[in-house]
């Protein structure tokens, strides 16, 4: 999971660096990531993982950390299906 | 007015999508003299819309009710042609005001510079047939010199809308900080009373949004929330349960922004966003009518009531003061 994420922030947030070299609590946003970014990062994983994040992780915690999206990536895919409905 | 105060403007930086022109014009009022400017400009809330196209927004309340806190006289000109555009710029310089213009970003340094054509905003220092001197409070906040031709340029693509400028030509009121809160919690009265048509335009927004090929743009409401925001951590520092408020605008704007950037990124994907962005913009109808109700209710509380009528009662004898010294 960790290696698609960080495919993910290397297309599409615009970092400093490469993901590869991210902390898992290192602050995104700190590393350049925008909101604008954050939006495009967010639509990625949705099509990555085949998930689509549910209203309450979509804030700008969830997408501050490798590790916050691992987590919150983690329960969606885990989820049975038809609990999250894209 | 300080015009060289704006060769260094004290508000610079970032100005997220569609709040530059309230950047330049907190720094020209700051220059004019209503310190602290930027979190004071802002004094209006609420939606409407034209029933036609995808903006939101709130038709530049703001304008007339800072000029009524402030006895100000904000201005936006729009033009038909660029001729009556360069008229009333003449006249500008003529009176030594600066103003915010409208640019194409192609020409100026931005993110925009000579890759893209995007409408943006900048302070003008002055404006003749020799050129114009500029201040990009976002990008480059200096004073740089353009030749009339590359100002011509900037002002008049197709992507600057009817050429328009916003400036002020009078000095703010001189206002005691008593006096200053109530007339901003007037001004919001105006807000909170109007709320039921604000409403109506935000609900019937959200129905016409249902249509797939109908744009979402709400950068404006965004915009709005973030000065809000500034203008509630203001009113707090004087009643701190006012204060409370700004962390609720500031939260909204940063939803409005979400569902605005997450529209313009979906438009042309493949996968359709729309009943997501319906969800979005029910949920924010839903957040903005209970942060009403508790605005409402916090203005209009007792103390603050009183405070207001102190105010009044302090200045009704200095208007009679001022009648009794005319001449007969």
């Amino acid at each position: 999971m960790r290696q698609k994420i960080e495919e993910v922030l290397r297309t599409e947030a615009n970092l400093g660096l490469d993901p590869q070299d991210l902390g898992r609590d290192v602050d995104l946003h700190s590393a350049g990531m925008t909101s604008f970014a954050s939006v495009n990062v967010m639509l990625a994983l949705e099509d990555e993982f085949g998930v689509e994040f549910p209203d309450r992780l979509l804030n700008r915690s969830v997408f501050s950390t490798i590790a916050n999206l691992e987590r919150a990536l983690g329960e969606l895919v885990d989820q049975p299906a038809g609990v999250e409905p894209r | 007015m300080q015009l060289a105060t704006l060769k260094q403007p004290p508000y610079t930086g970032e100005a997220p999508l569609a709040s530059c022109h309230l950047q330049g014009m907190a720094n020209i009022l700051e220059a004019q003299g209503l310190v602290d400017a930027k979190r004071k400009l802002y004094l209006a809330w609420g939606f409407s819309w034209d029933g036609e196209g995808g903006e939101l927004c709130n038709r530049r309340r703001w304008i007339p009710l800072a000029n009524a806190t402030y006895d100000l006289s904000i201005r936006r000109h729009d033009f038909s042609s660029w001729q009556d555009a360069t008229a009333v710029e003449t006249e500008l310089a003529s009176a030594s005001l600066p103003f915010v213009a409208a640019v194409d970003s192609f020409y100026v340094p931005s993110e925009h510079f000579q890759v893209r054509h995007f409408d943006h905003t900048l302070l003008v220092l002055r404006a003749d047939l020799t050129g114009a001197t500029l201040v990009d409070p976002m990008n480059a906040p200096e004073a740089r010199h353009y030749g009339r031709k590359t100002y011509e340029l900037m002002r008049t693509h197709a992507c600057v809308p009817r050429f328009h400028l916003y400036c002020s030509s009078t000095y703010p009121a001189r206002l005691t900080p008593e006096e200053e809160f109530r007339r901003t919690l007037e001004a919001l009265d105006e807000s909170i009373d109007g709320w039921p048509n604000s409403i109506a335009a935000l609900d019937a927004f959200i129905d016409a949004a249902r249509q797939e090929s109908m744009p979402i743009r709400v950068a404006e409401p965004a915009a709005e929330h973030l000065y809000l925001a500034g203008l509630f951590e203001f009113l707090g520092e004087q009643e701190p349960q006012l204060g409370e408020f700004a962390r609720k605008f500031a939260s909204l704007s940063k939803r409005w922004y979400f569902v605005h950037t997450l529209s313009v990124q979906t438009e042309t994907s493949a996968r359709s966003q729309r009943s997501r962005l319906l969800r979005l913009l029910r949920d924010l109808r839903d957040r903005e009518v209970a942060l009403h109700a508790t605005l409402k209710s916090a203005v209009r509380r007792k103390e603050i009531v009183g405070r207001r009528a102190e105010n009044l009662a302090e200045r009704q004898p200095q208007k009679a003061q001022i009648r009794q010294g005319d001449p007969s």
